[in-house]
């Protein structure tokens, strides 16, 4: 890498998500507290391993900005392929854990493939649409679906609803971007609503059961309900409204140390913030997602060129989706998925895989084609400029 | 290059994220007291602490009933699978009972079976819920497998060895556990009892080697005996745990439940005193406030108030005649009731057969089944002729009336209207006066003199000697028997002789007896004492029942001397009805009394010796009812033997009587 790469990487993107990894590991250190009689509770070592998940990730940024995000594009057949076949691979070789067979069981590591085909998605389809006949043919533009489709269906066979579905919005955006006609969006858009009734019937009767409890979380609830399918929505929630303004402090959530909120160090981190932190805590994240969010969109504004740009529009799509997903389903906004909250819930291919993607936002920022009309030319990468819509 | 279509998706999602934060204010601002009260009410709960019950006392200090520490062996559900534990979730403990509104309406199906080391426990529940749309029905089934880790089936032959109990009893204690957890009534963590009451070998065996016993732990739980043997057991009565139906009960009850003293599972008072004597006896159970987890385990006591242990109860039960009482009684239906008949005090009240309040839960089926009703109280409850010990009573009113001295002629028979009155000698006892009547119970006598007095008379001298109500001596559920309104012909001619429509109770009797023997003055029987601190280094004592002084009824001493002289002579002139049995009775008192055999259905007689004693200075009155009697059978040949079983070892101190030397 050289000097004249390293002053345009995006200060911003990277002061959001280091940002959000200081703040809110020690609400996961809290949340990795497990109780025990009489007080004698202790802390799981997932803090500590998430910090070493945080190293690897940061190794593997550093070789994803070794190569040029091109280089990622003009391969993507086979990176594609790859990510095929390990999903094809899991579907026979993986681990079942919770009912669900996602993960590859390797020395040492237990590896969630999907996450990493989430992103071999994105850059296949930037790749693809970044030509404007595969964009404005409505042939091509389905074909490009279709590219996106294959894998989605494998995710969804795991079953992992939840990170198949979370493919969509990056699609979208990227589509939207490439400059698709908003005739065929519409026309797509439709295709979509009539395919829910095909989604729902292919759904396991666990999916449909978080599908309607979602539905019907606010009528009056008996107490086998309560303690039954609603519980962990309702944990969450009260997790989530006790904390208040500021939150009971740091290590002092009743909702999180009391275990009354399980999975509050993968999924349910956000509530641990919401209690502990209160809505101060949460709002904080929000805003620093929004820079991620900012700063991301803003590469794609100075990228000239269209690969660089539909690629940094998805990858951006991709993890603030997440985010907003996954603090959706466990305010109760939205039905609970199993989504991580990207760079904050412990599990190291999410970890890693968020990394991998904020790389190739990096990459496209160090290596896009000069904007003559940016004052970033300047070198200076500051902040207001990196936002879209404000140079 | 469609940098609008990037602006505009910047917008879509800051749109998104501001209805995010929208929501989550609503949540955090709006309704966060809400929420924050909810995650209170399901971390804190209230705990009971038990205390143990106060104890019953006889007089002489033996005790009666007390609490003891008993030791349990239990086992922690969640040995069985670790991973189990996710299953079932939730404080499930009833601490201050179930939400009103859902009540389990039917368990369809449950059960467990053993598949290699698995066990499956599971269960189809269908709970019934209504709400302001009509009833609900939900049906839930649950499926929980565990696995059977290798070291418990070696702790539960271990366990096998020590207690006695087969393995298999054992294993099955903990597989209905698993089934409660299944159906989620049982938090997996709390211990779950699989032998009671085991020795202090087990305990240490299970103490000193943990890791023989992992997942066992011994629990302490009170545990009500009788340590002088089961004395007065009617008494004393019986206790249970706190049921859903007293929880109900308690709420009417107590409208401002649930502070109204009670938790789920805490023993009250069923019968007896243990029911009588609740409020003093159960004390105030404590409470602490605990912060617990998910699974409900204790975190930190947040608060506790300690619980208060209730009073004694002392009763006028002397140990030493009870026991005498209850020895001479064994094998006989029947009842006992010894008074003093000065101070009212029960010394002895006994009902054959009895049964022992430390193991009626146990014993419970074959009781209630028993022909003979061991459980019914028949000292104060049962209805009983009383035959001719009535002769008394009649001999009280003839004597009253001024026609004492009257000599009558018994000829074996009366005529009364167009049936014949048979007195049970057939050929007539001859010429005879009140005394010498009372002396052979001769019928004949007492036909002719109660026609002569009129019924009304001994009906009220009945009342008069307190038949027809009860005794108000505070023994729970004390019957009063009957005595009819109006008697003619026939009937008075049966009432004459205590046949007929009268009905007492052996209480009723001891009290008519302490009536005579007290010159005509009634101490009210009583069977309490005194209530004293459970801790026995305080002073405080409080009396119980500050008894009114003996009450005159009215009758003369003459009257009375004459009735007693009577009764002096059946028990020891030759001749007497009770003479063959006492006429060798050679300790340092006398005594009188009377026997009948009063019949209740052909070949079914109820035989009675009742009196006082000493016969000069009486200081005790009693009544002895033996039932079931075949027709050859009469009081004086059952009841009046049983009086001697009692007579001859009766401690002299509570006669008044100096041993001879």
């Amino acid at each position: 890498m050289n000097g004249k790469l390293f002053a345009r990487i995006n200060w911003p993107l990277i002061l959001a998500v280091v940002i959000l990894i200081f703040f809110s590991w020690p609400y996961l250190r809290s949340a990795s507290y497990r109780s025990a009689p009489d007080g004698q509770g202790y802390y799981t070592s997932s803090p500590q391993k998430q910090l070493v998940w945080h190293g690897v990730g940061v190794l593997a940024a550093i070789i994803v900005l070794a190569v040029s995000y091109r280089t990622f594009g003009d391969s993507w057949v086979a990176l594609y392929a790859l990510g095929i076949l390990s999903l094809i691979f899991v579907r026979f070789f993986g681990v079942t854990v919770n009912g669900s067979r996602r993960w590859l069981d390797l020395p040492g590591v237990r590896l969630q493939p999907s996450e990493f085909v989430k992103i071999i998605v994105v850059i296949s389809l930037a790749h693809y649409w970044s030509y404007e006949r595969n964009v404005h043919r409505s042939g091509r533009l389905i074909k490009g679906l279709l590219l996106a489709g294959i894998p989605m269906a494998l995710i969804m066979a795991q079953p992992d609803l939840g990170t198949a579905l979370m493919v969509a919005p990056a699609v979208i955006a990227m589509m939207f971007v490439a400059g698709a006609k908003f005739k065929h969006m519409a026309l797509i858009a439709l295709a979509a609503v009539l395919m829910l009734p095909v989604l729902w019937l292919g759904m396991t009767p666990t999916q449909k059961g978080r599908v309607t409890t979602w539905v019907s979380q606010n009528r009056n609830l008996t107490h086998a309900e309560r303690m039954g399918r609603f519980h962990h929505l309702l944990q969450s929630k009260i997790a989530i409204g006790s904390g208040g303004l500021t939150g009971t402090g740091l290590e002092q959530g009743s909702q999180n140390r009391l275990n009354f909120l399980s999975f509050g160090n993968t999924d349910f981190i956000f509530p641990v913030i919401c209690e502990e932190a209160g809505f101060v805590g949460a709002i904080a994240v929000i805003l620093l997602y929004l820079l991620l969010l900012g700063s991301g969109l803003g590469v794609a504004e100075h990228c000239h060129e269209p690969f660089g740009r539909i690629l940094a529009v998805g990858i951006t799509t991709l993890i603030v989706s997440q985010a907003l997903v996954n603090i959706g389903m466990t305010s109760g906004l939205l039905p609970i998925v199993g989504l991580t909250l990207p760079f904050v819930s412990y599990g190291g291919s999410s970890t890693v895989s968020c990394w991998v993607a904020l790389a190739l936002i990096l990459n496209v920022a160090m290596r896009r084609p000069r904007d003559t009309f940016s004052k970033s030319e300047l070198g200076l990468g500051s902040l207001l400029d990196s936002f879209p819509g404000l140079h | 290059m469609y940098n609008r279509r990037i602006n505009f998706l910047f917008a879509g999602f800051l749109l998104l994220f501001f209805g995010v934060s929208v929501h989550l204010a609503r949540l955090q601002l709006v309704h966060a007291e809400d929420y924050r009260s909810t995650a209170e009410r399901q971390r804190l709960a209230l705990i009971p602490i038990d205390v143990a019950r106060a104890r019953i006392l006889s007089s002489d200090g033996a005790v009666l009933a007390e609490d003891r520490i008993a030791y349990d062996v239990a086992v922690v559900l969640s040995i069985l699978d670790p991973n189990s534990r996710r299953e079932i979730r939730g404080p499930m403990r009833g601490l201050f009972y179930v939400s009103p509104s859902e009540k389990l309406h039917a368990i369809t199906e449950t059960g467990w079976s053993v598949e290699g080391d698995n066990v499956r426990a599971w269960s189809k529940i269908e709970i019934e819920t209504k709400d302001a749309k009509g009833p609900l029905l939900h049906k839930s089934s649950r499926k929980v497998t565990y696995k059977i880790p290798p070291h418990l089936i070696g702790s539960l032959q271990k366990l096998s060895a020590l207690t006695g109990k087969t393995y298999q009893t054992l294993l099955s204690g903990v597989l209905d556990t698993a089934v409660d957890a299944a159906r989620m009534r049982t938090p997996v963590h709390e211990p779950v009892t699989i032998a009671r009451d085991v020795d202090f070998n087990t305990i240490a065996a299970i103490e000193t080697n943990p890791e023989d016993f992992r997942g066992f732990v011994i629990t302490k739980r009170f545990d009500r005996v009788t340590p002088s043997g089961p004395l007065a057991a009617h008494v004393i009565g019986t206790i249970s745990r706190f049921s859903d139906r007293d929880v109900n009960d308690a709420i009417k009850k107590y409208p401002g439940w649930p502070g109204a003293g009670f938790f789920s599972q805490q023993r009250i008072g069923r019968s007896g005193l243990e029911m009588a004597m609740d409020d003093e006896l159960r004390g105030e159970f404590g409470l602490e406030c605990i912060e617990h987890d998910n699974l409900g385990r204790k975190q930190s006591i947040i608060a506790d108030a300690p619980p208060n242990p209730g009073r004694d109860v002392v009763t006028t039960i002397d140990s030493r005649l009870q026991t005498i009482v209850q020895e001479a009684l064994e094998g006989e239906v029947g009842a006992a009731v010894f008074l003093d008949i000065e101070t009212g005090n029960i010394l002895a009240i006994a009902s054959s057969p009895s049964f022992d309040p430390a193991t009626f839960g146990m014993d419970y089926p074959a009781l209630a089944t028993n022909p003979d009703q061991p459980l019914f109280d028949r000292a104060a409850r049962g209805h009983l002729p009383l035959g001719s010990v009535f002769k008394l009573v009649t001999a009280i009113a003839v004597l009253e009336a001024g026609k004492g001295n009257e000599t009558i002629e018994c000829s074996g028979l009366v005529l009364e209207g167009n049936r014949i009155y048979r007195c049970h000698n057939r050929y007539g006892h001859g010429v005879l006066n009140l005394e010498e009547a009372i002396k052979v119970s001769c019928n004949g006598y007492f036909y002719e003199a109660g026609r002569r007095l009129g019924g009304e008379a001994i009906i009220n001298t009945a009342a008069k000697l307190g038949f027809g109500k009860i005794t108000d001596s505070k023994i729970p559920g004390e019957t009063s028997g009957s005595v009819p309104r109006r008697v003619t012909g026939g009937q008075l001619v049966n009432l004459t002789i205590g046949q007929g429509e009268l009905i007492v109770t052996p209480l009723q009797v001891a009290q008519m007896l302490s009536i005579i023997a007290n010159n005509g003055k009634l101490a009210q029987p009583r069977l309490l004492r005194e209530l004293r601190p459970f801790d026995t280094h305080s002073l405080a004592v409080e009396s119980l029942g500050e008894m009114p002084p003996p009450r005159d009824t009215g009758v003369s001493k003459a009257t009375l001397d004459a009735v007693r002289a009577g009764m002096y002579r059946v028990v020891n002139e030759r001749g007497g009805t009770a003479n063959k049995v006492f006429g060798d009775f050679d300790r340092e008192f006398k005594l009188c009394g009377k026997t009948s055999t009063a019949q209740r259905r052909p070949g079914d007689n109820v035989g009675w010796f009742a009196g006082f004693a000493p016969h000069d200075k009486p200081r005790i009155a009693f009544a002895i009812a033996i039932e079931r009697l075949s027709g050859s059978e009469g009081g004086g040949s059952t009841a009046a033997p049983v009086g001697r079983k009692i007579f001859d070892k009766i401690p002299l101190d509570l006669l008044g009587v100096e041993e001879k030397k």
